[in-house]
């Protein structure tokens, strides 16, 4: 087990040190001085280059980077080009929203998901099944900003029962967390669905109905633990959509979180917040999978690392 | 005095197809089961041994089937139980083994959790005294170190260790009726012996009904009371084990003997097989279903199926023996 933790934390450091190159290239390759930006259009050429000396974009590219990284290393993410404040507090104004967000959605998405992929499987076939599958189809297709103005039409506006938007505790996550939850609620009863008509047919599921277990039984202590496998994987990945559902689940509902953060510092060019925040959320979404990756020992006592 | 256990009478399983409506898979079947008895069922692969046996729990499914006539347990009969009473008869009165030790095990269960689910379900065991219990059946039926065996799981045990464990599972509410569907096939020589004699032990102490489902003619002979041969979903031929074995008469049950080795034998040491296969489900309308792989087979034969002729104990399906015995 250590040995394996080992790798899979060497993998980690490799994958996120390979993020951060591809961020840095990315943002620096986007046409558009930030100087130029912050400055506005009646800059002169003078002032141009003397902020650019001071926030370091005049050194080469290879020196910003490796400068970038050694200070993040050290958890230095740099200060905003806009605001003043560093990335880090920043990010950790910001991130009590979108983690809340996240975690509401995921639990909203799985739930409702397993539940629509089991009731699916286990009555294959039948009109149940067909609607429970469209249901999914318009859960995995629909466009989060689409969702998003439907509840709020619905549940804010003409039933007043959701604020609008803005952060206000709890209840003014439940909608957008309905909102970011209902695709990844949609991948998940597909897979769950496909994943338990695997697991009814097998030997074992006969052998329980041999013994006298009933429906209830069969399904959710029997068949589910060995469907939810591909499930739990999947929902690894979800977070990675989440993160990116987040920006357009944000900026519609006016949450202050990480998603109108990088909307906003991608539009007014500031280069530390875009980068420290995709690195952060790339290490968010490589740490979340790792720890799914740990989960699988659990589920299932065959899968062991050696 | 023998006291009849298992009585099916007329017992016809058909499946529901895409196109022509219904396809039946066993045809008015009726045999019985004395209590403490070992009935052999035997036949080549898709001539209906499993599916009798699934349809006498009820395990087939119930939407793509239908399970016709009458299936009495003790003078009851359950094909007319709802689902809840026959969950109640299912691993309590009525339990099963299965041909596959190495799939029947849910992997990601413990083993004793999975033997006190039977107890649990059929509320012989509490929580306390679970476990106590598992231990106690595990060790009847010869696993070694049973304390530690109920902490682990089915793919740390070997094929005939995990047969084991079925047994046990099956055995744990003591049932009137156990139903063995090829319970060694999947196991090699020596542990089939070992499982063999367990049953054998077990069904003495408890006096157990066995069914016993194979196309093993060697296990037959060793297990076996009586047997039923069945072909293309009937029964050709049923005798006591003797009988069938000295005195075959069906033509099928011939060549099933033919085709197994044996130390007396005048083919000198060389199998006959039965040519051809079982035909398809669905596919013979009229006659005799065997008749196209019967060396006797004439005209009769192709027009009329034959009923079953009894003679001493010995019943046979095949017009050969009309004058010799009465229509059962």
């Amino acid at each position: 087990m250590s040995s394996y933790l080992f790798k899979r934390f060497t993998t980690m450091i490799i994958t996120i040190v390979g993020v951060s190159v591809l961020v840095f290239m990315i943002i620096h390759l986007i046409p558009g001085n930030p100087v130029s930006h912050i400055l506005g259009d009646y800059a002169t050429e003078e002032s141009i280059k003397e902020l650019e000396m001071r926030l370091g974009l005049d050194r080469p590219i290879l020196v910003q980077y490796f400068s970038y990284m050694f200070h993040a290393i050290q958890g230095d993410l740099g200060t905003s080009f806009i605001t003043g404040y560093t990335v880090v507090e920043e990010i950790l104004n910001r991130i009590p929203i979108t983690a809340q967000l996240a975690l509401y959605s995921i639990i909203f998405g799985s739930i409702i998901g397993i539940l629509i992929g089991v009731i699916a499987a286990v009555k294959k076939n039948t009109i149940l099944d067909q609607l429970a599958m469209l249901l999914a189809l318009v859960g995995i297709s629909a466009p989060g900003f689409w969702i998003a103005l439907f509840l709020i039409l619905l549940f804010s506006y003409q039933l007043s029962i959701f604020p609008i938007s803005g952060y206000s505790g709890f209840y003014s996550l439940i909608l957008p967390s309905i909102t970011l939850g209902l695709g990844t609620a949609g991948s998940i009863a597909r897979m769950t669905r496909s994943s338990m008509l695997d697991v009814i047919k097998q030997d074992y599921i006969r052998t329980a109905k041999a013994k006298g277990a009933g429906l209830f039984r069969l399904v959710f202590m029997h068949s589910l633990q060995n469907a939810i496998i591909p499930v739990v994987t999947l929902i690894g990945m979800q977070f990675g959509y989440l993160m990116a559902g987040a920006v357009v689940t944000e900026t519609v509902f006016a949450l202050p979180g990480l998603g109108s953060l990088i909307v906003s510092a991608i539009s007014t060019r500031d280069i530390p917040t875009v980068q420290g925040l995709l690195l952060f959320m790339a290490a968010m979404i490589i740490i979340v999978n790792f720890v799914v990756d740990l989960l699988y020992t659990k589920l299932d006592p065959r899968i062991q690392y050696e | 005095m023998t006291i009849e256990l298992l009585k099916v009478e007329n017992m016809n399983i058909s499946f529901k197809d895409d196109e022509s409506g219904t396809t039946s898979a066993v045809k008015d079947l009726s045999f019985y089961i004395n209590e403490g008895e070992t009935v052999g069922l035997v036949g080549e692969s898709g001539c209906g041994k499993s599916v009798t046996a699934l349809s006498l729990m009820r395990l087939i499914e119930k939407n793509s089937s239908f399970i016709e006539g009458t299936i009495e347990l003790e003078g009851e009969d359950i094909n007319l139980f709802s689902e809840k009473k026959m969950r109640s008869i299912r691993g309590n009165k009525i339990s099963m083994i299965f041909q596959e030790p190495m799939t029947s095990l849910n992997p990601v269960h413990k083993i004793g959790k999975q033997i006190g689910e039977v107890l649990h379900l059929h509320a012989l065991a509490n929580k306390i005294n679970c476990k106590e219990k598992t231990i106690e059946i595990l060790k009847k039926v010869g696993i070694p170190r049973a304390e530690s065996i109920v902490d682990e799981y089915p793919h740390q045990l070997s094929g005939g260790m995990r047969q084991r464990i079925m047994i046990a599972m099956a055995m744990a509410c003591n049932p009137k009726l156990l139903i063995a569907d090829e319970p060694t096939t999947a196991l090699d020589v020596t542990i089939q012996a070992q499982i063999l004699d367990l049953m054998k032990m077990l069904q003495e102490e408890y006096n157990t009904a066995i069914l016993l489902i194979t196309h093993d003619l060697g296990v037959i002979s060793e297990m076996a009371d009586r047997v039923i041969v069945m072909y293309y979903g009937q029964i050709v031929e049923e005798a006591d084990v003797r009988t069938l074995f000295k005195n075959p008469k069906h033509p099928y049950t011939i060549g099933l003997l033919n085709s197994v080795p044996n130390i007396d034998s005048e083919n000198e040491g060389r199998l006959i097989p039965i040519e051809g296969n079982v035909p398809n489900l669905g596919m013979i309308k009229s006659g005799c279903p065997f008749r196209s792989r019967c060396q006797h087979a004439y005209v009769k034969c192709h027009e009329k199926n034959p009923p079953l002729f009894k003679r001493d104990s010995q019943f046979v399906r095949c017009w050969l023996y009309e004058e010799e015995g009465v229509q059962a």
